[in-house]
C-alpha cells in the first residue's frame, strides 16, 4: 500500500491541466445552438400566449378537476395547459365572430363565402388539435394553432371594416 | 347604313352615357415641400401617381360623375385632396369599373403618400418617402417606389415591380405579383396567389388557401406559411440562410443551392410526407404515432432551416 506521501509525489508529477484528446465544443455547441432557439421560441408562445389569455379572458377556467400549482405569490393556480388556452382562445374568438358578424348589415364582395372560408380554418385546427393528441407539448403546433386564430380575427376585421366602407 | 339604323346605333349610344360620360374637369397644383405628406381619397374610378422631379402636386383629369367637387388643401407641409362623394353612395358603392374619377397626379420624388379607395384601381411609381395604397375593390399597381410601402386590396391584383424599401402588400382574394422588390418583403393573402422573384433579404408570406411561389436571391432571412395552399420556395445565393416555414394540409417545397451550410430539422405531425434530395438523409416514422421527422446539417451548419407541416408534404431539393 503506498503511503500518503507517495500518493502526494505522484499527484505533483501530474500535468496541471488535463485537455481533451479532440476538440468536443462543435458537437456541443451544435447540440446547444437548437435548443437555446426552442426555448426562446416557446417562451414566446407561452408570452404570447398569457398575453391573449389575460387580455381576452373573462370567463371562468375548466371546472374538470386539474393539477393544481403555486404561483410567486404562494397562491395556489389550476394548472393550464397551452392547449387548453387555445382552445378557450378559439371558443372566445367563435363567439367574438359571431358578435361581429351579426352586427353586419350586408357582406360585401369577396366575402360572401366567409362561412366556408372559416370552416376551412376550424377543419385545419381540429387537424392540429389531432396532432396534440400524440404531441402535446409540441410547441410549434401551438404556435401553428394561434397563428390560424390569429389569421381568422384578421380576416374577420378585413370584412367588417370592408363592409363599413362599401 | 340606312338612317334607321344610324338613328338605333346614336340612340344606344346616348343609352350607354352615364357610363362613360366624363366628370367635371380639374387641373389643380400647389407648391408642395420635397418631403410633403400627402393624402388622397377618391373612391371611384382610376388614379395614376407618378412622383416628378418639381416640389408641385398636381392633380388633372375628371371627376367622379357623381363627386360633389373636392377638396384641395395645402399648409404645414402635409396636403390633402378629396374627392368628394354624396353620403347617400355610402353603402352602394356600385360595381361598375367604368364609373368614377380618372386622374392624374404628381407628387415630389420624395413626398410620402397615401391614397384609400373603394371601387378604384390605383398606380403609383417613383415615389421615395413612402407609399401606402390602399383599396377594396380594385388593382393595385407600383413601381420604383422606395421607404415603407403598404399594397393593399380586397378583392383585385396587386402588381409590385422594382420596389425598394420595406413592401407589405396585403389581399384577402386577388393575385400578388412581385418582381424585382429588394429590402424587406411581407405577403399575405387569404385565397389569391402570391408569386414573387425578388432580391429581398427578409421575406414573410403568408397563405391561407391560395398557392405561393417564391424565386429568392441573396435572401437570408425567410418565414413562411400555408392552411391548405401549395408553397414552393428557391433561394439561390444563400449559403447560410435562416428559413422558418409551416403548413397544415397544404406543401412545402424548398429548393437550395448544393453548397448551403445549415442544420435541418423536418417534422410531418400527423401523416405528411417528407422527401429529401438535397442529401442522402432520409426520414424516419416514430415508434408510437403518426410523426415522421428528418433532422441532418450540411457543411458547418451556419444556416438554419426548420420546416414543419401536419398532414401536408415537405419536399427538400437543390437548385
Amino acid at each position: 500500500m503506498k503511503t500518503e506521501q507517495q500518493l502526494d509525489a505522484m499527484i505533483s508529477q501530474l500535468a496541471p491541466a488535463i485537455e481533451p484528446q479532440r476538440d468536443l465544443w462543435p458537437e456541443l455547441s451544435a447540440r446547444l445552438e437548437p435548443r437555446q432557439r426552442r426555448g426562446y421560441g416557446s417562451w414566446m408562445g407561452v408570452a404570447a400566449a398569457a398575453v391573449l389569455t389575460f387580455w381576452f379572458w373573462p370567463q371562468q377556467l375548466p371546472t374538470a378537476p386539474q393539477d393544481v400549482v403555486t404561483n410567486a405569490q404562494g397562491q395556489s393556480m389550476p394548472a393550464v395547459s397551452l392547449l387548453d388556452v387555445s382552445r378557450q382562445l378559439g371558443l372566445q374568438l367563435e363567439q367574438e365572430q359571431t358578435r361581429q358578424l351579426k352586427a353586419l348589415q350586408q357582406i360585401p364582395d369577396g366575402f360572401t363565402d366567409w362561412a366556408q372560408q372559416i370552416a376551412i380554418w376550424n377543419k385545419a385546427q381540429a387537424q392540429i388539435e389531432l396532432a396534440l393528441q400524440f404531441q402535446p407539448d409540441n410547441q410549434k403546433l401551438i404556435q401553428q394553432l394561434q397563428r390560424l386564430q390569429q389569421q381568422q380575427l384578421s380576416y374577420i376585421a378585413k370584412l367588417v371594416e370592408t363592409s363599413e366602407l362599401t | 347604313m340606312t338612317p334607321s339604323i344610324k338613328l338605333t346605333v346614336l340612340m344606344l349610344a346616348l343609352l350607354q352615357a352615364p357610363a362613360w360620360a366624363a366628370g367635371e374637369a380639374i387641373d389643380q397644383s400647389r407648391d408642395v415641400t420635397a418631403t410633403e405628406k400627402i393624402e388622397i381619397e377618391n373612391m371611384r374610378g382610376e388614379v395614376r401617381i407618378i412622383a416628378v422631379k418639381a416640389n408641385k402636386f398636381s392633380v388633372k383629369g375628371t371627376l367622379d360623375e357623381k363627386a360633389e367637387g373636392y377638396d384641395l388643401v395645402s399648409e404645414n407641409g402635409v396636403t390633402r385632396f378629396q374627392v368628394k362623394m354624396p353620403r347617400t353612395l355610402y353603402g352602394g358603392w356600385g360595381s361598375d369599373k367604368n364609373e368614377g374619377s380618372d386622374l392624374t397626379i404628381e407628387v415630389p420624388f420624395g413626398s410620402e403618400v397615401k391614397f384609400s379607395g373603394v371601387n378604384a384601381n390605383v398606380s403609383a411609381t417613383g415615389i421615395e418617402g413612402g407609399t401606402r395604397l390602399n383599396t377594396v375593390n380594385g388593382a393595385v399597381r407600383a413601381e420604383k417606389l422606395k421607404g415603407d410601402i403598404a399594397l393593399e386590396t380586397v378583392n383585385g391584383q396587386i402588381d409590385s415591380r422594382d420596389n425598394n424599401g420595406r413592401l407589405h402588400l396585403t389581399t384577402v382574394n386577388g393575385e400578388i405579383n412581385d418582381q424585382g422588390s429588394a429590402g424587406s418583403l411581407e405577403l399575405e393573402s387569404v385565397n389569391g396567389e402570391i408569386s414573387v422573384a425578388s432580391a429581398a433579404t427578409d421575406v414573410e408570406m403568408s397563405v391561407v388557401n391560395g398557392e405561393g411561389r417564391l424565386e429568392l436571391t441573396g435572401t437570408e432571412r425567410l418565414e413562411f406559411s400555408s392552411v391548405n395552399g401549395e408553397i414552393s420556395a428557391a433561394v439561390k445565393n444563400s449559403k447560410k440562410p435562416r428559413i422558418s416555414a409551416s403548413s397544415v394540409s397544404g406543401a412545402s417545397r424548398l429548393s437550395l443551392d448544393a453548397d448551403v451550410s445549415a442544420r435541418f430539422e423536418l417534422e410531418a405531425s400527423a401523416g405528411g410526407d417528407i422527401g429529401n434530395s438535397l442529401t442522402a438523409d432520409k426520414a424516419s416514422r416514430d415508434k408510437y404515432g403518426p410523426r415522421r421527422h428528418l433532422e441532418f446539417t450540411t457543411g458547418s451548419g451556419d444556416g438554419n432551416i426548420e420546416i414543419s407541416t401536419v398532414s401536408g408534404d415537405i419536399e427538400l431539393k437543390k437548385h
